[in-house]
């Protein structure tokens, strides 16, 4: 009895915390589809709608070959989504030809995901964008993204080829789990993963200080984002947060974004 | 003057007939598009279903700002939830050309949303797609919208190739 009733209460529990975090979301678009990875079990942290009017869902990938981010973006059109994996590697920037040719190679063998090398940063990035109506919006977006995961996983060993050390680090492949060749990713999402949210970390109050040789700054936190400046080795800002990568900083007033491979905290 | 462009694209299109008027289509994402098409009354072809289970539609376009004809390719299979749009041999290319083709490819791949262009080294063309991926509502506006948007970017982005071949 005393069981049942434990089991009733987190079942409760779960269903409230569910529909909380699908309360939160600004847009249609999105509460059909963190309702969507709410009932598929799959955590995601839940940010935004940033100043441009964009609210991004942030999904780990989960038995991948490596780690990454899925941001999936949707806006208050309710009929767009569109969904970015950035940084999937850092190459060497005497590469990029040869990189270039390895995406047009993974575009040509894909069906869904689009890969490009990105010169200004030397990084390569995943994507996929999505026309919807009404109540598909959920359904349709969680399957594209296990479509876009399911690609690039398959493009991983191309992509790991082409990467530098640093990124290779970053983006850490995880190791077999027994002597047997790592199987082809699946997928289906674990359905026995927790459903609870990652809040996007505050780190309000602290410094960063920039490592890199050179680090963009930029007016979003992706590699689309238009740039607002450099910063050197050395420069300290305030940080404001972090989400997805990115240090969300104080730039000489406005909000900016670093990259974490840029700086480190204090 | 982009949407200028694209009325007088789509003007030209009113012109002619729609081929598949009146033929049925074996999958019903498919027949949502030919009576999308229908009720703009542009014209396209039905084709039948091949040995894949593959049914194709084409539909003939004539770009008023490059002045380039081209046909666009919907593919759709039995899932009824996928529909490739493809343009192929938007242009095709020396053997010189080619790294700066990729390069260009690349670019394009960067700068705009839903397409993917894709160099064929084999067949020195360059071919864009655009995957949909269908839900259950409103199907055939959703084609009609990707259909528009993949014939805006490929009269935008058709210069950048057009250096390299035709």
């Amino acid at each position: 009895m005393k069981k049942l009733l434990i089991f009733l209460l987190l079942a409760i529990g779960t269903v409230l915390c569910s529909a909380a975090a699908a309360e939160q979301a600004a847009y249609a678009g999105t509460r059909a589809f963190v309702a969507e990875l709410d009932r598929a079990g799959q955590p995601y942290t839940l940010d935004g709608p940033d100043e441009d009017g964009c609210e991004y869902v942030l999904l780990q990938s989960a038995d991948a070959p490596f780690d990454y981010t899925v941001t999936v973006m949707f806006d208050a059109n309710q009929e767009n989504a569109s969904l970015r994996v950035w940084y999937v590697i850092e190459y060497a920037p005497e590469r990029y030809d040869e990189v270039m040719r390895v995406c047009n190679a993974l575009n040509a063998r894909s069906r869904f995901a689009c890969f490009y090398a990105d010169d200004s940063d030397s990084t390569v990035t995943a994507s996929m964008d999505l026309i919807f109506r009404g109540q598909d919006a959920g359904a349709v977006t969680w399957k594209a993204v296990r479509h876009l995961t399911g690609e690039l996983n398959a493009a991983w060993p191309l992509l790991q080829a082409c990467a530098v050390t640093a990124e290779a680090n970053r983006n850490t492949p995880r190791p077999p789990v027994t002597s047997t060749p790592a199987p082809v990713r699946t997928t289906e999402p674990s359905r026995e993963a927790s459903a609870t949210p990652e809040p996007v970390q505050s780190i309000k109050g602290r410094t960063i200080v920039i490592t890199a040789d050179s680090a963009l700054v930029r007016s979003a936190p992706n590699a689309a984002g238009s740039y607002v400046g450099t910063a050197g080795p050395g420069e300290r800002f305030a940080c404001l947060g972090t989400a997805n990568g990115w240090y969300a900083i104080d730039y000489h007033g406005r909000r900016a974004y670093v990259h974490t491979s840029k700086a480190e905290l204090e | 003057m982009k949407r200028t462009l694209i009325a007088a694209l789509l003007a030209l299109l009113l012109l002619c007939p729609c081929l598949a008027a009146g033929e049925t289509a074996n999958y019903a994402a498919t027949q949502a598009f030919i009576d999308a098409l229908s009720e703009r009354d542009i014209a396209c072809r039905l084709h039948g279903l091949d040995s894949t289970g593959t049914e194709t539609v084409t539909v003939q376009v004539a770009d008023g700002n490059t002045g380039v004809r081209y046909t666009v390719r919907l593919t759709f299979d039995a899932s009824g939830d996928v529909v490739i749009l493809t343009v192929p041999e938007v242009i095709t290319y020396g053997e010189m050309h080619r790294d700066a083709v990729i390069r260009a490819c690349n670019t394009l791949n960067s700068s705009f949303m839903y397409t993917r262009f894709i160099a064929d080294e084999a067949r020195s063309a360059v071919d864009v797609s655009l995957t949909l991926l269908l839900g259950g509502q409103d199907t055939g506006d959703v084609m009609l919208e990707a259909f528009d948007r993949l014939v805006s970017i490929l009269s935008e982005a058709y210069f950048t190739l057009a250096v390299y071949g035709g």
